[in-house]
């Protein structure tokens, strides 16, 4: 992740305004005396892309695609090593943890299940495992990993707790599911889920 | 599996951005972005594919480039359909940074001129960088800015990208001589000021918007930066204190804003009488 208080961020803040009237261009001026010009150059880019009419249309010659796609393909989604399981909830706590939930659309009282490893993973539906890869910007093989790996006790170590540990079985998606206390719409969405993928 | 965008579709179905502002607060999709990210979610991947190769940005069917990247970034799209994606995103970028061909002097011969096609090449190069820094596990933030506004945010690759092309050709730096053969000062206001009211009217005339925005990309990084904050309105100077005024952001007296005004102005009236240009 970027730094927000980069010059870099500030001008890409500035890109994705709005509007670029004096008002805004004036505001960042001020705030951030230090990039004077390359505010004033980039609001002269921006009226420029901003100004109506359409780009020509048509096939552009692209003689590095073919370079580039195989360049991009390379970049296969980072491997982890296959005795190194990643764990998401390792940078994700606190707000980020909070944000996690928000993203998935589930209580936090669910994801906490997950954090702790009380789920079995062969009863977790494919849809939601690629939403939380994508949510936790791991690989879809990484994020299964995790999930196979995950043991009760053993993933709770490593957040603190308000309460003394103790073993408590795993449950399946379903269980979960109806066992916690959420919305009807995120019940039938979840349960949804097991339905796509033949879970019962 | 079938390939389909909504097969794993549940809510929240648009995955939101990850992107800090500088106040800490999350980046967010406009509103017509999020709108459209939502309906696209129903449809199949190859209807998907097919509706992003509509290249006319009023037909009914297009696609904004804000969601051809947001379905691109996202994983589950089988090696095909992204190298579908994947070409449509490039010829996206290429069509918004072109390279303009001018006819060579007393010849019927086109040349593409030589920063354009820098900077063309420095903007591909570095959205490249940015779909390959993404792919490898690193989530790249940076393409959020692409999710939330795409042109905007090429705008501002442009804008990074032409000013290592002026670094490179510092022959275009221009000199602050003073030259007193110009026009009276209101009529060249006056003059720029229609410029810049044309620039943002459809209702002007394609060729000239056309030409007088390559005429703006030509001039030199000083004038350039006058030019713009005569366009925002900016007075070149003031006798009241804590009034902004162009003197001040450039950091000159008020007769070299006033030379590089006359001097961008005579440019761009230039090129829009020229007739050469293609």
């Amino acid at each position: 992740m970027s730094n927000p208080h980069d010059p870099e961020a500030i001008l890409d803040a500035f890109a994705v305004e709005a509007t670029h009237d004096w008002s805004t261009l004036d505001r960042y001026l001020r705030q951030y005396p230090e990039l004077t010009e390359e505010l004033i150059d980039l609001s002269s880019e921006l009226r420029l892309a901003n100004a109506p009419g359409k780009p020509a249309g048509g096939t552009v010659a692209d003689p590095g695609l073919e370079a580039a796609w195989q360049e991009f393909l390379g970049c296969k989604r980072q491997a982890v090593p296959s005795n190194e399981v990643v764990n998401p909830f390792v940078r994700c706590k606190g707000a980020a943890f909070v944000q996690l939930a928000a993203a998935l659309n589930v209580p936090r009282s669910f994801l906490t299940a997950f954090r702790d490893g009380l789920v079995t993973a062969t009863s977790i539906p494919e849809p939601f495992t690629r939403r939380f890869a994508d949510a936790t910007s791991l690989s879809v093989e990484s994020a299964r990993d995790y999930f196979v790996q995950a043991q009760p006790g053993l993933a709770a170590l490593a957040f603190k707790s308000d309460v003394k540990p103790s073993h408590q079985g795993q449950k399946t998606f379903r269980e979960l599911v109806l066992a916690t206390e959420m919305t009807d719409e995120q019940r039938q969405l979840l349960l949804r889920d097991c339905d796509a993928d033949g879970l019962y | 599996m079938t390939q389909n965008v909504a097969r794993e579709r549940t809510q929240p179905p648009v995955a939101p951005l990850r992107k800090r502002l500088p106040d800490g607060g999350l980046y967010c999709r406009p509103n017509e972005v999020e709108t459209a990210l939502t309906a696209l979610l129903e449809l199949s991947t190859h209807e998907l594919i097919e509706r992003s190769r509509i290249e006319d940005v009023d037909a009914p069917n297009y696609v904004l480039s804000e969601c051809v990247l947001y379905f691109f970034r996202r994983p589950g799209l089988v090696d095909d359909a992204l190298h579908d994606l994947f070409v449509i995103l490039r010829q996206r970028v290429l069509r918004a940074v072109p390279v303009t061909a001018r006819r060579l002097a007393g010849t019927a011969k086109l040349v593409e001129k030589s920063g354009e096609q820098e900077i063309q090449e420095v903007v591909i190069q570095k959205f490249q960088e940015m779909l390959c820094g993404d792919r490898g596990g690193e989530y790249d933030d940076r393409l959020d800015c692409f999710e939330c506004r795409f042109n905007f945010a090429l705008a501002r690759l442009r804008s990074t990208a032409r000013k290592r092309v002026w670094r490179d050709e510092s022959r275009y730096e221009s000199t602050d001589f003073t030259d007193n053969a110009g026009e009276a000062s209101e009529e060249i206001e006056s003059a720029l000021a229609a410029m810049r009211n044309a620039l943002n009217d459809e209702g002007v005339d394609f060729l000239y918007r056309s030409k007088l925005h390559t005429a703006i990309n030509s001039l030199p990084p000083d004038q350039r930066r006058v030019i713009e904050l005569i366009f925002q309105e900016v007075p070149i100077d003031s006798q009241e204190e804590g009034v902004t005024t162009i003197a001040k952001l450039v950091g000159c007296v008020e007769q070299t804003v006033r030379n590089r005004r006359d001097r961008a102005f005579k440019t761009l009236r230039d090129a829009l009488k020229e007739e050469d240009d293609v």
